[in-house]
């Protein structure tokens, strides 16, 4: 515990530490506040407007944790077909890892067209951002399973079902976690793009309409609002990570046979 | 049947290694009473919350030994069970391997490239040959049971390892029991 709040305290220290840089900067260089505002102006900003950048924020948080919900069901389910068929597995996942690497975020303003300028569209594209790494990493890890395993419950005769609940579907429990902290800061990404696109609210929102007013001080104060509240989240994700991991050992064969 | 390696579920704890059969087959009694007995009988209890990797080397295998007993089967087909452990390790595990062999009373067909161990364990000594695969020569074993470590220092156990090892370099091969 004294070791958590020391480096706590080294965390704090090390920001201030970048304030104050962040700040002699602008004061020794008189750099417009259109440019990089000061942080006491930043503050100012943050401060005067808490509430909206904190309602903003929350709506942004609840897009992207709607889409990102529905890519890990989504993707587990698709994961568990693509293993389930030879063919799917030999086709449908290559095709996922080749369009992965296309930029999805063209497809905001087509989302914008199917699904309105409400909050669905952001959801969808937090969606489409978190869906890949989610259904690659399931099916990865439904299939990578130690051969012998599966000659194992071959030779007991063992189902597909039986097969992949047993044996496929808690072999991919580590590779889903690791896929879930690829995708979370992609569907905060996908939200802010969205509302980047067409929206009338959420901190993407906020940030074009102080943009568009030359508010710089509130640009910043916005996209520190966001920062902070995805690390948040993500440090929760992590957190949950560790926790679900020490009830679950994985990858142990390798390391227990070395 | 038990595997050179130990194969178990990384997830699932010595309990629930060995009880995972019973998921699958269909058997008869309490899955969970038939585990912990074998548990005990492979010198585990105590660990049946362990996980895998808490685990010896040793004591993985003889989890994957307690997993393939839990549905009673006539055979223990066992391909070379204790070859990844060390010297000490494996003495060990032959000396209990002939305990649960002689509780249970199973017929167990165990391949192994160490001599000694199938001197040591055996009634009968398949000589095999390769190229193609085939039975060179069925050795008898004629040492009295139970066998304890001090017999690999008597003459006749010196003498049937000879005889094996003889055959076994003769044909350039593989032993079974």
């Amino acid at each position: 515990m004294p070791d958590s709040i020391k480096r706590a305290g080294e965390l704090v220290l090390y920001l201030a530490v970048l304030v104050a840089l962040w700040w002699a900067v602008v004061k020794a260089f008189h750099v417009s506040p259109l440019v990089i505002p000061s942080p006491e102006g930043v503050w100012l900003a943050g401060s005067q407007n808490f509430r909206l950048l904190a309602s903003s924020t929350a709506i942004t948080l609840g897009e992207a944790l709607a889409g990102f919900g529905t890519a890990i069901v989504a993707g587990i389910i698709i994961a568990i077909g693509i293993v389930s068929s030879r063919a799917a597995s030999r086709f449908i996942l290559p095709t996922l890892v080749a369009v992965n690497s296309a930029p999805k975020v063209v497809f905001a303003p087509v989302l914008v067209i199917w699904l309105g300028l409400g909050l669905w569209s952001k959801v969808g594209m937090a969606f489409l951002l978190c869906f890949f790494p989610i259904v690659i990493n399931a099916a990865q890890g439904m299939r990578e399973v130690d051969p012998e395993l599966l000659d194992l419950y071959r030779l007991m005769q063992a189902g597909r079902w039986t097969t992949l609940r047993r044996v496929r579907l808690p072999n991919s429990v580590p590779y889903i976690l690791s896929g879930l902290k690829i995708a979370l800061p992609l569907a905060i990404i996908g939200a802010v793009i969205g509302e980047f696109v067409a929206a009338r609210q959420g901190i993407g929102y906020q940030v074009m309409l102080a943009y568009s007013n030359s508010n710089t001080e509130l640009v910043f104060a916005a996209v520190l609002t966001i920062t902070v509240a995805a690390v948040v989240v993500f440090q929760l994700l992590v957190w949950a990570e560790s926790l679900i991991l020490v009830f679950y050992p994985v990858s142990v064969e390798a390391r227990s046979t070395a | 049947m038990v595997f050179q390696r130990p194969v178990l579920l990384p997830w699932r704890s010595v309990i629930g290694n060995v009880k995972a059969p019973a998921e699958v087959l269909d058997l008869p009694g309490s899955a969970h009473e038939t585990a912990r007995e074998l548990i005990r009988r492979v010198g585990l209890s105590g660990f049946e919350r362990s996980f895998p990797h808490q685990l010896s080397g040793g004591m993985q295998q003889r989890v994957s030994i307690a997993r393939a007993l839990l549905s009673d089967p006539q055979l223990l087909l066992m391909d070379e069970p204790f070859g990844a452990l060390d010297a000490l390790t494996r003495e060990q595990m032959n000396l209990d391997l002939q305990q649960v062999w002689s509780q249970t009373g199973k017929t167990v067909v165990f391949v192994t490239h160490s001599i000694e161990e199938a001197a040591f364990l055996s009634d009968r000594v398949v000589v095999m040959a390769p190229h193609p695969g085939r039975i060179a020569e069925i050795v008898p074993n004629p040492l009295p049971r139970p066998r304890d470590l001090e017999i690999m220092a008597s003459p006749e156990f010196a003498a049937l390892e000879d005889h094996l090892r003889r055959r076994v370099r003769e044909e350039g091969a593989t032993i079974a029991r």
